[in-house]
């Protein structure tokens, strides 16, 4: 017996794991252009050696914590809410994590009674690309969760987790042609019995990255050797770019993770072609924000040279 | 290029006033040019391993020399046109410098023809 597949159900398999493919290709790419670390003269700046050294190895410690802490958080709740909250926590411990190999090890790079006549701001070694788009994503995620909010109902067990819209039917009988309306019921839906977790963690993260942030601006440095400047400040360009895209990671995995609910449940019920398009639009913006995850853990894993060209 | 500052722990002047004195030959000499912001106090102790009064009360010096200007929330920054140096001001500061860098190299165990002619292979 011969079997023949049709080319749209071919598409269907196909076209994802064509895309799979071309963002993991992106992936790789991105990661051999930035696996350029930071180049200088260890033996004549070992504070500054010891620093990079603490900072890289905390940030590898947080993340493979931050994979066990996703997943339990994960598990905790009913009806998958810990999922809403698991890429939070995982997040705040990557940033934790670089922020504490730093405050161990600052001090090593340090001199008393040496210092330069400048100024250092937070915005100096913000890394702008990665900042816009993860404040876009934020903006997207707020109004997303918003909406998903206040369209929420309570399921059967009073949890504002359902989806509630009104279908037509048409039907034929005796009496002729009728239109019958009945209230269509979905869940899960991110109402407020995800949302509010997830915006407490988020605002917990964000909270986190300013406080990395500061402390990586107000890092003590001691001198005004240009070269000494040069490593110091592409380390601290490189640890706020691992605070921004841990932060931008969240945010994006978050964002994935809400829509795609989200789109699922809209589009399980979607009895209205206004429906069908809603699912499909969220379904959009939770591909995109897949593929801006991918793109941020690349970041997270490869911290690359600190020179702030590629980010 | 940033302009260094040090504080020498054998020096018998205060930390404010090495750190006033530098910050104000860094001034006067346009090293520092006007309106730049000068470090915040928290920033310029931290990176001095100092206390933040020291920073302060040599700011509060540099203030009352007309040097810098303090405003509320702007911080501290070098004033739009800093008093240059007069000639007998320029010698009194010369000597100040001499004086500190004879006695630190007394302290050394150097004599005064070594000195003399460390000094003199340093001018050329």
């Amino acid at each position: 017996m011969s079997s023949v597949v049709s080319p749209l159900a071919l598409a269907f398999v196909g076209l994802p794991v064509v895309v799979v493919a071309v963002l993991l290709i992106a992936a790789v790419g991105l990661a051999i252009r930035r696996s350029r670390a930071i180049t200088f003269d260890e033996e004549r700046y070992p504070g500054l050696a010891a620093l990079r050294r603490a900072t890289l190895s905390s940030r590898y410690v947080g993340i493979a914590v931050s994979v066990v802490v996703f997943f339990v958080v994960a598990a905790l709740g009913r009806f998958g809410q810990g999922l809403f909250i698991a890429p939070a926590a995982a997040g705040a411990v990557v940033i934790a994590a670089i922020l504490v190999g730093q405050r161990l090890t600052y001090t090593r790079a340090r001199t008393a009674g040496i210092a330069g006549v400048e100024r250092r701001q937070v915005g100096d070694y913000l890394p702008v690309r990665l900042v816009t788009i993860a404040t876009a994503m934020l903006l997207v995620l707020g109004t997303v969760a918003a909406w998903t909010t206040l369209a929420a109902t309570p399921d059967a067990l009073g949890l504002a987790r359902a989806f509630t819209h009104p279908c037509t039917t048409q039907l034929w009988d005796q009496t002729g042609y009728q239109e019958q309306v009945h209230l269509s019921v979905s869940t899960p839906f991110p109402g407020s019995y995800y949302t509010a977790g997830m915006a407490v963690g988020i605002v917990a993260v964000l909270a986190l990255a300013w406080v990395g942030l500061v402390a990586t601006t107000r890092r003590p440095r001691n001198g005004a050797d240009p070269e000494l400047v040069r490593v110091d400040d592409a380390l601290r360009r490189q640890t706020a770019e691992g605070i921004v895209a841990a932060l931008g990671l969240v945010v994006a995995t978050t964002l994935a993770g809400l829509c795609y609910g989200a789109a699922v449940t809209v589009g399980a019920e979607a009895c209205t072609a206004a429906y069908g398009l809603g699912s499909w639009a969220l379904a959009a913006v939770a591909f995109v924000a897949l593929a801006l995850s991918l793109w941020f853990a690349v970041i997270v894993l490869v911290p690359g040279d600190g020179s702030g060209k590629r980010s | 290029m940033t302009v260094a500052l040090r504080l020498e722990p054998g020096d018998p002047t205060p930390p404010y006033e090495q750190l006033r004195r530098q910050l104000a030959t860094a001034i006067e000499s346009g090293q520092v040019a006007p309106e730049t912001r000068l470090p915040t106090v928290r920033q310029l102790a931290a990176d001095l391993g100092v206390a933040a009064g020291t920073v302060m009360r040599a700011y509060a010096g540099l203030e009352s020399d007309g040097l810098v200007v303090t405003r509320r929330g702007g911080g501290t920054s070098v004033s739009a046109s800093p008093s240059t140096l007069s000639v007998a001001e320029r010698q009194r500061r010369l000597a100040e410098l001499v004086a500190s860098l004879v006695a630190q190299a007394r302290r050394l165990g150097n004599t005064d023809d070594e000195i003399t002619r460390a000094l003199a292979r340093e001018l050329g």
